[in-house]
């Protein structure tokens, strides 16, 4: 590691050695507890921060927390990590200001971030209940990629005893499509998996949309898996709703203009080897972005454990998270 | 030309076509009326006219017109002008409701009844000849105005002050906006003097002065000058390297946006966009092109042509309103539309303390009309009056709807403009809105 001049005396290179084991800490709460959202996987990660923490001032804790949050941001190129981060800093800030002595202080931010992961327990569980009524005997739902939300959803339908039908999406390249198709068959809820090409054969079929998102954005509309975009557009020409299922932590103050301007990554997925001629390596290329943009205007509803809320109303709420 | 004696003004009389109305009553003449209350006036000139269902409020609220058309409320409104208004020439009907061009009034005006400082007639001289232009420059020099007033002013000791106050600046607003109408920004700031003035009644005069004049420097501070630096800031974030970025006519927002992407090192070139009659983007090619901006200049009818190559629409505004519409320079409508038909992203710069309540629908209920001779300086229209037939139509502002509009850029950050309505009800709860 580099040394770097340190105004207090500390060494940077124990500030620097105290985050790597915070990635691979995440890692392992990501691969053990498959159902834990990134997010709170961050804010989780930045409680330990605070408790591990050798500041004596809210300036030294603020600056190891953003230590933290970069190095966080280096290993994993998630949005819904990055939104957590913002969220989680922002209540730091807010908290600091309105309780003066440090330690107080400190334990008030450990004991609410350790309240937050159990909140987004719940956060999940409350957009059960605000969307139950949409989902009605004989619905007809289509769906994209693999949402924890979405599947919770579904199956919190089925405990209410309603009959309905999924269409799933294979979403290409990773194909998570089949995750889902797994999750529902083993419920015995009738499934049928459809390439994505297909999805403006059967919409005419389909009674409503539902996906779920990484990130909300400032207007109201979604980042999410690739795909989520074609299918709104395809939903609006047959008039049909589109709603979409996402946490009030996915709340980012991002305001994208067009596809290029999200912070995008890509995907592990390559093009399918057995397909084609290995001798015409390199001579094409392959998007494998894993995300794509959904403007406002594509989009009916959010359920959010918050409220139902349209579009518009998402910049409300993060005014009045900004002001408040 | 006729001088009216108690106010030593020049009005030119100019010929009239027989059928317009007749010309407003000028302030000397002396209205003998009977004692019954304002109200009870009304009343009874209503009952006598038959004309039901019209709220008769009382038309000077900084920010709101008065609708002409109406002969009483026409009436009123010139009992309580400072500045005799013109005849207006050949009024096209559909626009009658709107404030005429008050035309440049003769130099030697001398207010010296109503005791207005020279700072203030000079201001309003300013805004009538067009001389100051643009919502920022208009309501930076009002708010300089104010302040030399507030520093000169003694108020007189045996009044209750705040009342004191009041009745200074009731003249001064009115002639204000004789001069030219109030910009909305410029409204909200005289609403926000008016509720500091409503908290100085138990102040001593000198305490008086220096908290309004805090007030002022601080309104100016925390509406204006700070929300221009995140402005500027939020703004360059949206420009990115390669883009190709139009504006139309001029705006400050606008201009301090560009200038803070170019100190970032971000390589963009810029379209301005240009219309008659005031050919305002001129002035910001050319502040652009000093700056080393890469500039290209196209008049308004090629804006179908440039828009294939322009990635991002950046545009200034008067006023937003709560239904999510931009008021703003007439032109800008015609440039937000062509924006949407080419899907390229039309972004708003503005501070919130142009924010207002009102809805509009169209550019007609609420507008200005500017000079009908700007807009006849070719030798077809030369002779535009004396033709029965032939009228000159030369508005200054135009509304845009709200679905050609992308994203407001504020100091509160980059928002949609459907939540333009959200900020000013959280300005409100707080207290910051006057």
């Amino acid at each position: 590691m580099s040394q770097k001049k340190e105004p207090d005396g500390q060494q940077e290179s124990t500030r620097l050695n105290d985050f790597s084991w915070l990635s691979k800490r995440v890692s392992d709460w990501l691969s053990s507890d498959p159902e834990m959202a990134v997010a709170m996987a961050a804010v989780r990660a930045l409680t330990e921060v605070i408790k591990q923490s050798k500041a004596e001032t809210m300036m030294g804790l603020q600056i190891d927390l953003n230590n933290a949050v970069s190095q966080l941001k280096r290993s994993h190129s998630s949005i819904s990590l990055v939104s957590g981060c913002e969220l989680f800093t922002r209540f730091v800030t807010r908290i600091s200001l309105d309780i003066p002595d440090f330690q107080q202080c400190k334990a008030v931010l450990i004991s609410r971030g350790e309240q937050f992961t159990k909140k987004t327990v719940r956060a999940r569980q409350k957009i059960w209940k605000l969307s139950e009524e949409f989902i009605r005997d004989g619905t007809k739902v289509l769906t994209c990629g693999f949402s924890r939300v979405v599947t919770g959803l579904l199956l919190n339908s089925l405990r209410q005893n309603k009959r309905f039908e999924v269409f799933v999406t294979e979403s290409r390249p990773e194909c998570s499509g089949y995750k889902l198709m797994e999750r529902l068959v083993s419920h015995n809820i009738p499934v049928t998996v459809i390439p994505d090409s297909s999805a403006a054969y059967v919409m005419r079929d389909v009674d409503l949309v539902l996906m779920g998102a990484e990130a909300v954005v400032e207007n109201g509309g979604v980042i999410s898996l690739v795909g989520t975009f074609q299918i709104s557009i395809v939903a609006k020409a047959f008039n049909k709703p589109v709603y979409i299922a996402a946490e009030s932590f996915k709340f980012t103050r991002l305001f994208p203009l067009n596809q290029k301007d999200i912070p995008n990554r890509e995907t592990s997925a390559t093009i399918d080897k057995n397909l084609v001629d290995p001798k015409l390596e390199g001579l094409y290329k392959f998007s494998n972005v894993a995300l794509d943009y959904t403007p406002p205007q594509y989009i009916t509803l959010l359920f959010t454990d918050i409220a139902v809320l349209t579009p518009s109303a998402v910049s409300d709420e993060l005014i009045l998270s900004l002001i408040h | 030309t006729g001088i009216n004696a108690e106010y030593g003004v020049c009005i030119e009389k100019t010929p009239m076509d027989p059928k317009e109305t007749p010309p407003p009553p000028a302030l000397a003449k002396k209205d003998k009326k009977p004692s019954l209350s304002r109200q009870q006036r009304i009343a009874k000139a209503l009952a006598k006219k038959n004309v039901g269902g019209q709220n008769l409020q009382p038309p000077t609220t900084a920010g709101s017109q008065t609708q002409l058309d109406d002969p009483l409320k026409r009436k009123k409104f010139n009992k309580q002008q400072i500045l005799p208004l013109q005849p207006s020439v050949k009024l096209l009907d559909l626009f009658s409701h709107l404030p005429q061009y008050s035309g440049s009034a003769s130099v030697g005006i001398t207010i010296q009844s109503k005791q207005l400082h020279p700072d203030i007639v000079k201001l309003g001289l300013l805004y009538q000849n067009r001389i100051i232009q643009g919502s920022h420059a208009r309501a930076a020099a009002m708010l300089t105005a104010f302040k030399t007033m507030i520093l000169e002013y003694e108020p007189s000791p045996d009044k209750p002050i705040a009342k004191d106050w009041e009745n200074k600046f009731s003249p001064v607003i009115q002639y204000l906006k004789d001069c030219r109408a109030l910009s909305i920004g410029m409204g909200n700031t005289i609403k926000f003097l008016k509720s500091k003035i409503g908290n100085i009644t138990n102040m001593n005069p000198v305490e008086a002065k220096k908290y309004l004049l805090e007030e002022l420097d601080r309104y100016f501070a925390e509406r204006i000058t700070v929300p221009d630096e995140v402005i500027a800031k939020h703004g360059a974030s949206k420009i990115v390297d390669g883009d190709t970025i139009l504006i139309y006519a001029s705006s400050h927002c606008v201009e301090i946006i560009l200038r803070k992407a170019y100190d970032l090192g971000t390589k963009f070139k810029v379209v301005v966009v240009d219309s008659r009659p005031k050919y305002e983007g001129k002035a910001i090619l050319k502040r652009l092109a000093q700056y080393n901006i890469e500039c290209t200049y196209v008049v308004i009818t090629a804006v179908s042509f440039i828009m294939k190559s322009v990635s991002k629409v950046l545009l200034g505004a008067s006023a937003m309103l709560s239904n999510g519409a931009l008021v703003s320079r007439s032109g800008t409508a015609v440039v937000a539309m062509m924006a949407h038909a080419h899907n390229v992203p039309v972004i708003v710069a503005t501070e919130t303390y142009k924010f207002t309540e009102r809805v509009q629908l169209d550019s007609i209920c609420y507008n200005e009309l500017d000079d009908p001779e700007e807009l006849a300086n070719s030798p077809t229209l030369a002779g535009w009056k004396d033709k029965p037939h032939l009228k000159i139509l030369n508005l200054a502002y135009d509304v845009t709807p709200i679905d050609y509009v992308q994203m407001v850029v504020t100091e509160v950050g980059m928002i949609p403009p459907t939540s333009v309505p959200v900020v000013l009800r959280e300005f409100r709860a707080e207290g910051m809105l006057a």
